[in-house]
């Protein structure tokens, strides 16, 4: 990379010498006309770009260059929250099964208080964000019947799920319980690419989960409730799950985004402390802050080579010729030679 | 002076497309110039071993594990064996790859600069720099690019995405289009002139995938249909989003007036394309774009968006840019095609013999040699010496990446020591050229 602007320079200072000026038309960008030009010519103003970004490679923050836009940051940080409440909410089934597994809660009376605590919400968000909702009488209804067969499937489901695996032994059902947390985290967390594309902010933009990531749900609540001794554990166990899982995710959108974010993790918080004591909680929890202060800084930090390298005015005043009505801001390398989106305007 | 050469690339026939294409026709007209061409690919169905195409093209399929749209499975030195016993088979000089997907292509580059032999890799395709995807072919095409002897692209679009993606010297990379046989694309011949006031038929071709542009498609085909009561369409090709024109066309009630073929073979292309007035293309990429080439050579006036090497293709007479990939532009760039049609201002009777003249795989095969004769005047005694392979491949990228790509040439320094042991050279049996019957071109005339 060194010398080959040199020598390209040289190879084509003999193209504009004075002689050549005079006989040979300018270089122009088409491949339908051959021209007197070798083969391996290149774009005098693609050469100055290939400078430009050595040298940014040397110095990406160099005086004078694009800087680097601090509010990507925001959209990175977000990227990564959504994936922890993701990982948050999951979480909760853990919670439930160790209160009743472990503990020996009374699971009727766990499930009356979160019932009870989503009913509340429920309400609320029916008075109060009514109109922005649309909310039809019928549509109400029929969540409420559809709620009503969730919950007889479910009763008759329970001794069923809770037989199922018994025999299996209850390491082999830890190990397939964490690999399907981890597979339905995945599946439930957005795609990076298109949380960047859409530009809702973080509180609209929770997606209704696939087919994929609620069978796995369901079946990870499958296999932890045959560890469970009664039926009734079951039914309650999985009606828990199935409304902090699915239905509280939906609901909490409606509401302060942060307060609701720190109350369930000092919720769980507390859970591990009681657990496993103070300072597995403080390892966890610092693992929890590095991830969402530090790597989204980190990933940010690396974006600086490439992010918005400015593809050359040279270069783009000569494609513009072509294309007149490009927009103003300078092409990027890293997105230049991408699909374009299609504009479905 | 005569070349052996080697096309390798996972994509040929019986598989069809641009690039198996542009390896048949470069090869054949090589051929035709007087110097002796194989093909090497993996092994389709039951199609293992050698096979003869027109001309004596012989083609060795090799039989390798594919593992997914036809590329084999990638493991650097696993077909290093047989690739060297063919590469000695054939008393080969120069091995040409195509395709930055293709994994056959990127270990033969490797196996043939162990071996000494010159290199020489063609890219068809542009490819970001954001996806993982095309993170690791970019990473992949820097390690086997690194002692390449010369790199050619289909426009310069495709150069300078090249050149960004592996850092290669600029003067290492030429460019040389793509080209379609004028003779196989003839316009339908009309007794009288045909009047564009009474009705238009416009033409789409291409697979029905998202980055062609089957989104915009289904919402602009509604529009123009709605603009222009006397428009009609023919839709051919298949992908992912058939199903999303079956149900535009049942929405917008247009069965009478949008057809939908489905997938075409390619020897019917040229007949789907003459009974159009307009070709339309909205791809969402395109790095040299060779069925605007084939369109115009049929007569039909080209409406197309200016994504990758599509402007540099054709002249500004032949085409209506679209300047955003949107379905407004699209929808007013083939307004204006309509108009230019109605009013006569352009006249398409003259595209066929234009683009017979611009494009044709003489001139490819030709311009292609001699990027060949540049790499022998241009030659270095250390250009394969393993020593100074290894040099650059220590110094090409970055602190991880660079050991890696040091560790895997010594590797197959290794595997070629080995195998020079095991199944020394003198023990392969040369093949015997096919007779070459090298027609009296002016150039192979030079050549000769």
């Amino acid at each position: 990379m060194k010398h080959h602007k040199k020598k390209q320079s040289g190879h084509n200072n003999s193209h504009n010498s004075n002689r050549g000026i005079l006989r040979k038309p300018r270089w122009k960008r088409i491949l339908w006309q051959r021209q007197p030009y070798p083969d391996n010519y290149t774009d005098l103003n693609f050469l100055d770009v290939l400078n430009e970004l050595k040298k940014w490679k040397e110095d990406p923050l160099e005086p004078g260059a694009i800087k680097v836009n601090r509010n990507n940051i925001t959209f990175i940080r977000n990227d990564f929250i959504r994936f922890y409440e993701s990982a948050m909410f999951t979480s909760f089934i853990y919670i439930t099964f160790v209160l009743i597994y472990y503990y020996n809660w009374n699971p009727i009376r766990i499930t009356l208080q979160t019932s009870c605590l989503i009913f509340i919400l429920l309400f609320i968000i029916h008075f109060f964000h009514s109109n922005s909702n649309n909310n039809k009488p019928s549509s109400t209804l029929l969540s409420i019947k559809s709620s009503i067969i969730i919950v007889f499937t479910l009763s008759v489901l329970s001794p069923v799920l809770k037989s199922l695996s018994k025999t299996t032994s209850s390491d082999s059902i830890w190990t397939l319980s964490f690999w399907m947390t981890i597979t339905y985290i995945w599946t439930i967390s957005p795609l990076p690419i298109q949380s960047s594309i859409n530009e809702l902010g973080p509180d609209q933009s929770i997606q209704t989960p696939s087919n994929l990531s609620t069978n796995l749900l369901l079946a990870n609540m499958a296999v932890l409730a045959s560890r469970l001794s009664s039926g009734r554990q079951v039914f309650c166990f999985l009606l828990i799950s199935i409304q902090l899982n699915i239905i509280l995710p939906r609901i909490i959108i409606f509401f302060n985004h942060y307060l609701i974010f720190t109350l369930l993790n000092m919720i769980i918080f507390f859970f591990t402390y009681l657990v496993l004591g103070l300072k597995k909680t403080l390892v966890i929890a610092s693992v929890c802050a590095c991830f969402l202060i530090v790597l989204p800084e980190w990933f940010f930090y690396w974006q600086k080579y490439y992010k918005k390298f400015p593809l050359g005015v040279a270069l783009k005043t000569d494609k513009q010729q072509m294309n007149p009505t490009t927009s103003n801001e300078p092409m990027s390398i890293l997105t230049a030679w991408d699909t374009k989106k299609s504009i479905l305007d | 002076m005569p070349y052996n050469i080697a096309m390798i690339c996972d994509f040929f026939y019986p598989q069809l497309g641009g690039v198996e294409f542009h390896i048949y026709h470069v090869a054949q007209k090589l051929m035709q110039l007087g110097h002796s061409v194989i093909i090497i690919t993996h092994a389709y169905q039951d199609r293992i071993g050698i096979r003869y195409l027109t001309n004596g093209l012989k083609v060795y399929h090799v039989p390798f594990l594919v593992l997914v749209r036809s590329t084999t499975f990638p493991t650097i030195f696993s077909s290093f064996p047989i690739i060297r016993n063919i590469l000695i088979r054939e008393q080969i000089q120069i091995v040409h790859s195509h395709g930055s997907v293709s994994t056959l292509a990127h270990e033969s580059i490797v196996h043939a600069n162990t071996m000494g032999l010159r290199t020489v890799f063609t890219d068809h395709s542009l490819y970001g720099f954001r996806s993982l995807g095309s993170i690791l072919v970019n990473k992949l095409l820097t390690f086997t690019l690194t002692n390449i002897d010369r790199v050619i692209c289909v426009s310069n679009t495709c150069k300078e995405n090249m050149i960004i993606r592996t850092n290669l010297e600029p003067e290492k990379v030429s460019v040389i289009p793509n080209a379609v046989i004028s003779q196989d694309f003839k316009p339908r011949e009309m007794s009288e002139k045909k009047d564009y006031s009474k009705s238009i038929t416009i033409v789409v071709i291409g697979r029905l995938f998202p980055n062609k542009g089957a989104d915009l498609l289904t919402k602009l085909i509604p529009k123009i249909c709605n603009a222009h009561p006397e428009i009609k369409f023919i839709v051919a090709g298949d992908g992912p989003r058939f199903v999303n024109f079956q149900q535009m066309i049942e929405i917008f009630r247009l069965q009478k007036r949008v057809e939908l073929l489905g997938s075409v073979p390619h020897e019917n292309v040229r007949d789907v394309m003459c009974k159009g007035d307009i070709y339309l293309h909205a791809s969402l990429t395109e790095a040299f774009g060779t069925v605007l080439v084939e369109a115009a050579s049929c007569g039909l006036l080209i409406v197309t968006t200016t994504v990758g090497g599509i402007p540099e293709v054709l002249p500004s007479h032949m085409t209506v840019f679209a300047h955003e990939t949107s379905v407004s532009s699209l929808f007013n760039a083939t307004n204006k095609a309509i108009e230019s049609l109605r009013s006569g201002e352009i006249d398409t009777t003259t595209f066929h013999s234009d683009v017979a003249q611009f494009y044709n795989w003489l001139d490819v095969a030709e311009r292609t040699v001699t990027v060949y004769d540049e790499i022998f005047k241009k030659s270095n005694i250390n250009d394969k010496n393993w020593i100074y392979m290894l040099k650059r491949y220590y110094y090409r990228d970055k602190q991880w990446s660079r050991r890696l790509y040091t560790l895997c040439a010594v590797v197959e320094y290794m595997l070629c020591i080995f195998l020079d042991w095991f199944y020394p050279r003198n023990q392969i049996d040369l093949a015997i050229k096919w007779p070459c019957h090298s027609q009296n071109t002016p150039s192979s005339q030079n050549s000769s």
